[in-house]
């Protein structure tokens, strides 16, 4: 179930760009897989702004929804640009309305000096090697969570606690009501279908 | 292709290096499931699997997957949750390049009705009408040629793939209930993308209109609300709660059979709505439990069917519902704080046990109506039998009673009393507001909120559907909202100078702009379009810890601000909520900075030529009459040219108007107020 799109030495982001090509074309699911992959970035990018939980989900769904729209022009094929930078470029955005229209309503008035001193000048520094770090990783757990979520219940949780968390198959398998055998399978089964598809994104 | 089934009595061994694959995961598909029955039977197969595993040699994906897998806290924030399931949705309507900004729309979902027209396995016949929840058809199934009743349910525009698979497994449960006093469900399915149920067709209307022409003879009320019990009774035990009973969800077959339709059906609409968190007041308050008007959804359970059926009971008996006010508003304030007036002071013929029966559902605390619906079931028997029943009723006038046997000098005066007070207070629900008001133009003190405890009397002005409110173990009364909520005091405080003062402790928001405080000069405009706008002020502030740890805060200023302040909400997605002027009147605090936070004491002096206030002792600069009327003309055509198309705020009054009703304002946050009171001056 290898995606021909996929270039096995792309970043994790690039390897989207056929999920871009399919959310162009308006379709829907392609769409929620979208979201999976780039809402819990959203997420905490507003958050390290200094939004608070609320704010931040509004924030953020202000964020898909630009992004809905715009989506038709985005084009992939700029240097240096990257898909990211251009959500990071959004995200930057709104954040700042957000903190502007509070301006309005908290610290009343209509003053617009008081506002402006109330918006840092860029609330999304860049990224520095760490924080870029940490991002590849978000973006590769929820695409590990999308593959995963195509596997029965018990499969999936087999694996995870196998792989991830190191406990021994015949456990697992006594917990959940599966032979050791079937646990061997989920872990083999999944395990190579994660290689067929990151497998060129662990040069990290 | 593998071969399923028969497993290769003497396959070889696959070899080491194949189940170094198998156990790294770079196994052709196509092996896997061959080397995996092999290893099923192979106990030498097996041990090297073992042995393998227990080496843990290195591969670094499994290293990667073991970094990015960890539990991340960041993730389990709701605020994570919304936000990805609202954008999720956001894709069906906003995906259309270059045609422009469209607002999200909710359109009423139903199928275009053609006679005739095929849906799924049946026929549309006639549209039979429009409950709460979903439009109903009449239908035929074919090829079994019956006449069903197709109901939809109205999840939303287009219902997510997730929603309509869970409607579709928790259904199941619905569907299997089978009982004669319950409207058979068939099936659920969808079509076009909007999910719907198919159930037996029952045609002799329901109960709520055969209630309309009075109330039932009393033996064949407790009859039918014996039956009814015994079906909530069985659904209960089959793990299906109604939350939603009311005579016009109870349908009468033609021989007059009472069945019970949309069970459970609240609740599987509830997960649909986009703002998971406001708890919309759908439909009328009437047969709702005390615990559902107080939005404590956690606390409803089975409890709340048996509550309902009460409010049945006590209508089919006298003809009304025990509590009706003349707005929902009302209605909601009875159900909780009132008591109910007892069915024998209505219909003097209704039997004390059978009273009691449904005086004991009506409990405000579930804990102290009917364990199960079973006993409900029971006692409703047993009175029909002619056995003593177990209800009986307690509360005010038995306690009364047994304090008054060990005194008795005193117990004809307080037989009195208590009966007095008690018939004052079920005749009018007003009475203390009343009281207050009395109070006020004797140029009293009045209290309207104790050291602790609840208001005498409140309302909401706006945000109900938005808000609870909780009184804690230590009785303390706290406002939780996710909107702007203001809860009306008192709604004139009969002088034009007046000091209202109270405590107030700000106790937690989601949200940079929640603050809490109170309001006052409040006056509700005629605004336009039927809605109605509030111009009051307000001295508000915000307790809130801003984000301290995170590397670049959006700094907003701790302030305790006196300020006018307009809210229209002509509708959802278009409110005006603005702050008008008063950038003057406010100073900068330094916050508590940890839990719990201070309560703070806030006093507002007013009189026709100024307001002084004072937050925690410090006072906040003086506003006057002039300063009033000079900000807001000021102020008024910047709040014009941002909304154009709202004329009524061209003709927004600028005089300075004192005797408005007063109040608790909180937006977007969780708050609790306590001695608070209004002294004429």
């Amino acid at each position: 179930m290898t995606d021909p799109n996929v270039n096995p030495q792309e970043t994790p982001e690039e390897t989207s760009s056929s999920l871009l090509e399919r959310i162009k074309a308006s379709d829907q699911i392609a769409w929620e897989r979208f979201v999976h992959l780039y809402s819990p970035l959203v997420y905490r990018w507003c958050r390290q702004a200094g939004l608070q939980e609320a704010d931040a989900a509004d924030v953020g769904q202000e964020v898909f929804r630009s992004v809905a729209l715009a989506i038709g022009t985005y084009h992939h094929d700029q240097k240096g640009d990257t898909f990211r930078g251009w959500l990071r470029t959004i995200t930057r955005n709104k954040v700042r309305d957000f903190a502007r229209s509070v301006g309005d309503r908290g610290a009343g008035g209509s003053d617009a000096q008081e506002r402006l001193l109330q918006v840092a000048d860029d609330p999304l520094p860049e990224a520095d090697d760490t924080m870029a770090q940490e991002e590849n990783l978000l973006i590769y757990r929820q695409a590990v969570e999308l593959v995963l979520s195509e596997y029965e219940d018990k499969t999936r949780q087999a694996f995870l606690r196998v792989v991830v968390n190191g406990e021994s198959p015949g456990q697992v398998a006594q917990d959940l009501g599966l032979t050791a055998n079937a646990v061997y399978l989920a872990k083999s089964r999944i395990l190579r279908r994660l290689r067929d598809e990151f497998g060129g994104l662990l040069v990290q | 292709m593998s071969s399923v089934g028969a497993l290769p009595l003497s396959s070889p061994c696959p070899g080491q290096d194949a189940l170094r694959a198998f156990h790294e995961g770079r196994l052709a598909v196509s092996d896997l499931e061959r080397v995996s029955e092999h290893l099923s039977v192979c106990g030498q197969c097996q041990s090297y699997v073992q042995v393998l595993e227990s080496e843990q040699l290195e591969d670094p994906l499994v290293d990667k997957l073991k970094k990015c897998m960890q539990p991340m806290p960041l993730l389990e924030e709701p605020g994570y949750a919304r936000l990805e399931q609202v954008a999720r949705v956001l894709g069906g309507t906003t995906l259309d390049m270059g045609r422009g900004r469209e607002q999200l729309q909710r359109p009423i979902p139903a199928w275009e009705f053609k006679e005739h027209k095929k849906v799924g396995a049946y026929v549309l016949l006639a549209r039979i009408g429009q409950g709460g929840m979903g439009v109903v058809y009449k239908a035929m199934q074919h090829p079994v040629r019956r006449e069903v009743a197709l109901k939809m349910v109205l999840a939303g525009a287009h219902a997510r793939r997730d929603t309509i698979v869970r409607f579709h497994r928790e259904g199941q449960a619905i569907a299997r209930l089978r009982h004669a006093n319950v409207v058979q469900i068939y099936e659920f399915a969808e079509h076009e993308g909007l999910p719907y149920f198919s159930m037996e067709l029952v045609d002799g209307g329901s109960l709520a209109a055969k209630l309309a022409r009075g109330p039932l003879p009393i033996p064949e009320a407790a009859q039918l609300l014996r039956d009814l019990a015994r079906a909530v009774a069985f659904a209960h035990q089959n793990h299906v709660i109604h939350r939603d009973l009311k005579p016009s969800n109870i349908l009468l077959a033609a021989d007059g059979t009472p069945k019970i339709t949309d069970f459970g059906l609240a609740k599987l609409i509830d997960h649909d709505d986009v703002q998971t968190r406001s708890e919309a007041l759908v439909g009328t308050p009437t047969y709702m439990s005390p615990e559902q008007a107080e939005g404590k959804t956690e606390a409803i359970g089975p409890a709340a069917d048996i509550y309902a059926l009460g409010v049945i009971l006590y209508e089919t008996l006298t003809g009304r519902p025990p509590f009706r006010g003349e707005r929902k508003a009302q209605t909601l304030d009875l159900v909780r704080f009132a008591e109910p007036l007892p069915p024998r002071n209505i219909r003097r013929e209704v039997p004390k046990d059978l009273e009691a029966i449904c005086l004991k559902c009506l409990e405000k605390q579930p804990r102290q109506r009917y364990a199960t619906c079973q006993d409900l079931a029971d006692d409703l028997d047993r009175y029909l039998h002619g056995a003593p029943t177990v209800a009986r009723p307690a509360g005010m006038i038995k306690r009364a009673w047994h304090f008054a046997w060990r005194h008795k000098v005193a117990c004809l005066a307080l037989l009195a009393v208590t009966a007095a007070a008690v018939a004052a207070y079920r005749l009018d629900p007003q009475r203390p507001l009343r009281e207050i008001e009395a109070a006020l133009d004797n140029k009293e003190v009045v209290h309207l909120i104790g050291h602790t405890g609840k208001p005498k009397w409140f309302r909401f002005i706006v945000g109900e559907e938005k808000t609870k409110v909780t009184q804690a173990a230590d009785d303390v009364w706290s406002i939780h909202t996710m909107g702007l909520c203001l809860v009306e005091l008192l709604p004139d405080p009969r002088h034009a100078a007046y000091r209202f003062s109270g405590e107030v402790r700000h106790d937690s928001s989601p949200r940079a702009i929640g603050e809490a405080g109170v309001f006052f000069m409040h006056q509700l405009l005629p605004g336009q379009g039927n809605k109605g706008a509030h111009l009051f002020q307000k001295t508000t502030y915000s307790e809130e810890i801003r984000q301290p740890n995170f590397p670049v805060a959006v700094p907003v200023p701790h302030f305790v601000m006196l300020q006018p302040r307009i809210y229209f909400p002509l509708r959802e997605g278009f409110i005006v909520d603005a702050n008008l002027s008063g950038k003057r009147r406010k100073f900068e605090f330094e916050p508590f900075g940890k839990r719990p936070f201070p309560w703070r004491k806030l006093e507002i002096v007013v009189s026709p030529e100024q307001v002084e206030a004072f937050w925690d002792g410090t006072p906040l600069p003086l506003q006057t009459a002039r300063h009033y009327t000079e900000e807001m003309e000021t102020e008024l055509p910047h709040l014009q040219m941002k909304h154009p198309d709202i004329p009524f705020l061209e003709k927004l009054p600028t005089e300075f108007r004192t005797r408005g009703s007063l109040g608790l304002f909180v937006n977007s946050s969780s708050a609790s107020f306590r001695a608070v009171a209004v002294q004429p001056l």
